[in-house]
């Protein structure tokens, strides 16, 4: 039984052994393990709690429920990029499109050398993933589930040779209903909502949601309490105080949010590196228009990538947005909008990820403002241009008619032969439009204090009883999709915690 | 760059017959302006025309409840400075007293402007109205795109299987 607002109506005071901030991947997952193991876990998450029943089609509305801040954030630099995340029970996971995959051995091995993170060889990491797996049920979609849009993109890579590898997804009989980004309509994708904070509720954790951490509060080398407010909902008003003591404390609020949180509470930081080395998977999107009838939004979000060019540093995949998401980055008013709406039955939508270079900042400005700064430099905005070339490539291959650029000048190509006009045009930083949902590296891992906030586990360097949980602790970006990793880590991470570490 | 809007197949309403809605976080003034770039923003064609943006004010102005304190603020501020903008174009008029006409022409030259502040200051607003518009059920009949229908034949389906699996088959 998730407490949410609405049971609390005083002050809250709540002792546990150890306390999670944060359901999503790494906060549900590592809460789950410690409370398995047999210590009281006490969950805070900031955002609501909205059952499987609550997701529909209304997409704004999912928005302002489950996204935070309204989906309204944005990285600001020379190309600004929007980036979404999750504020509700599950986090992140409750709108991400489900894809796993293990981290990469060349960047666990990347891990290992420059930052001198221990005991990520594949053996010893295998039991841990093939725990995430088995609790959130890993596994390649079902045939019948898998939409025009992606057949599509697969056979257009196919006919040029791209190497093409099958997405495994946490889901258990997905439906393919597309609505991933706005919480799961049938329950088939497991989210931690579904899979992880069920199970640390079996377990005996208590889950809070509506309750914001706004300070750490450290004495000694050590953390003493977290203080804050349980939130009124949908407006955010505070209602009651609300103030935490435990051992142990883990923060896994997302590599914003928990930086964010550590330099408003002045804490975790004589290196200095808290809310830098931002990485954030920039992604530019990219529509085929296709003669045919591909009804985009039927068949699973996304169930193939292309890996061909991950050497190269970027990957390229297909994943619907609906209408009125897709509306938000038009470069047309008007008629004009309407006239690419009017095709999106013949779309194919697609992105390019890029494994970025670039570096940003997360800082906690006076007022209770987060500031968040990323600069795309020219030899990754080189790559997401290149990326949208074979995208369009692919597209064209596949048979499609025109494809529509996410850049001001060209719009659109209609034939392969056009794709030399991307890089006639001098296109620069400037002219992308990004977006993310993939932030890492704002806390990140390493043995080095000096260069590092924590150790190879999660432990901060300055606090004996503060763990870190999310995507903060990257110390470089993986070039896939982060959430097994977030959980690898995570899983690895309760262990050390219940072996006494 | 500025490109003349395609001529609207409906009369262009003048600026006082924009409609006013009750909003809960703009003021009287403020949703007057944003009514104003969101009629010069969504589309009016022969193919479709739906008269919504009092509707798509007040689905906006149930955005700024979730924003934080300083994004309301840089919302509301940006439709002042957005009112007052046309006044130093080849427009010289306030946005909200501007035709249809002119008030597209003047949004979109600024969305294809090559300097990427003048595009991205333009481009929020013109982003959330749209995305208003593409919300309407009218529209997206008009666009052959529902959810909704699909989403309920799927969760039965899906409990079908579940119990399928529940009886050990």
């Amino acid at each position: 039984m998730i407490t949410t607002a609405k049971d609390i109506d005083r002050d809250l005071s709540l002792e546990a052994d150890v306390c999670v901030v944060g359901s999503g991947a790494g906060g549900a997952c590592i809460a789950c393990e410690l409370a398995e193991g047999g210590l009281s876990v006490v969950v805070l998450e900031e955002g609501g709690h909205f059952p499987t029943e609550h997701f529909n089609a209304d997409t704004p509305r999912m928005i302002q429920t489950l996204y935070r801040d309204g989906g309204a954030t944005v990285a600001l630099g020379r190309a600004n990029v929007a980036y979404v995340e999750g504020r509700c029970i599950g986090g992140s996971t409750t709108i991400n499109g489900g894809m796993c995959w293990r981290t990469p051995p060349k960047i666990l091995q990347r891990w290992a050398w420059e930052a001198g993170i221990q005991d990520l060889e594949p053996d010893r990491l295998r039991p841990f993933f093939e725990k995430v797996e088995e609790r959130i049920h890993v596994a390649h979609q079902d045939p019948g589930t898998i939409g025009r849009d992606d057949e599509l993109l697969v056979l257009g890579a196919r006919r040029l040779g791209y190497k093409v590898m099958e997405n495994r997804r946490n889901q258990f009989h997905c439906m393919g209903a597309n609505n991933c980004a706005f919480g799961c309509p049938t329950g088939g994708k497991q989210s931690t909502l579904v899979s992880y904070i069920p199970r640390a509720e079996r377990a005996g954790a208590r889950v809070y949601a509506n309750c914001r951490v706004e300070r750490i509060v450290a004495q000694d080398r050590r953390v003493e309490r977290l203080e804050g407010s349980v939130l009124e909902s949908p407006s955010r008003r505070p209602l009651h105080k609300l103030s935490v003591r435990a051992r142990r404390f883990v923060l896994a609020c997302g590599a914003i949010q928990t930086p964010y949180l550590l330099l408003r509470s002045r804490v975790g930081n004589s290196s200095g590196q808290v809310g830098r080395n931002l990485m954030l998977h920039p992604n530019v999107k990219v529509m085929g228009v296709f003669p045919e009838d591909v009804k985009p939004w039927d068949g699973v979000h996304q169930a193939h990538q292309v890996h061909e060019f991950l050497d190269e540093g970027f990957d390229l995949a297909m994943g619907f947005v609906p209408p009125s998401i897709l509306s938000l980055s038009s470069k047309h008013l008007g008629e004009g909008s309407l006239r690419v709406m009017e095709d999106l039955r013949h779309m194919v939508i697609g992105g390019v990820l890029v494994e970025d270079t670039s570096r940003g900042r997360v800082r906690a400005l006076p007022f209770d403002i987060p500031l968040v700064t990323y600069n795309l430099n020219n030899e990754d905005a080189r790559r997401a241009i290149r990326g949208t070339a074979l995208l369009c490539q692919v597209f064209f291959a596949a048979g499609a008619s025109r494809v529509v650029l996410p850049f001001v000048e060209p719009e659109e190509l209609t034939s392969a032969s056009e794709i030399r006009k991307l890089f006639e045009c001098r296109l620069t930083a400037g002219d992308l439009e990004l977006f993310t949902v993939h932030l890492m590296g704002t806390c990140r891992m390493g043995t080095d204090p000096r260069k590092s906030v924590v150790n190879s586990y999660g432990l901060s360097h300055d606090l004996r009883n503060l763990y870190v949980a999310d995507a903060s602790v990257f110390p470089t970006p993986i070039g896939v999709n982060p959430m097994e990793t977030i959980m690898m880590l995570a899983t690895r991470c309760a262990e050390r915690i219940l072996n006494g570490g | 760059m500025s490109s003349a809007p395609s001529a609207p197949s409906v009369p262009l309403p003048t600026a006082n017959e924009l409609p006013r809605v009750a909003t809960r976080f703009m003021t009287p003034r403020e949703s007057l302006i944003y009514a104003a770039v969101v009629d010069a923003v969504i589309p009016r064609t022969e193919r479709l025309t739906v008269e919504c943006v009092d509707r798509i004010v007040l689905l906006i102005d149930g955005f700024l409840e979730v924003f934080p304190w300083y994004l309301r603020t840089a919302f509301r501020l940006g439709l002042h400075l957005l009112e007052y903008l046309p006044l130093f174009s080849r427009h010289l008029g306030r946005m909200s007293r501007l035709s249809r006409t002119a008030r597209t022409a003047f949004l979109e030259s600024w969305l294809r402007s090559r300097w990427v502040q003048r595009r991205e200051f333009v481009k929020g607003f013109i982003g959330i109205s749209l995305m208003g518009f593409y919300t309407q059920p009218e529209v997206r009949l008009h666009i052959g795109f529902d959810h909704q229908p699909s989403f309920d034949r799927l969760r039965a389906a899906r409990m079908k299987l579940l119990d399928h699996d529940r009886q050990g088959h």
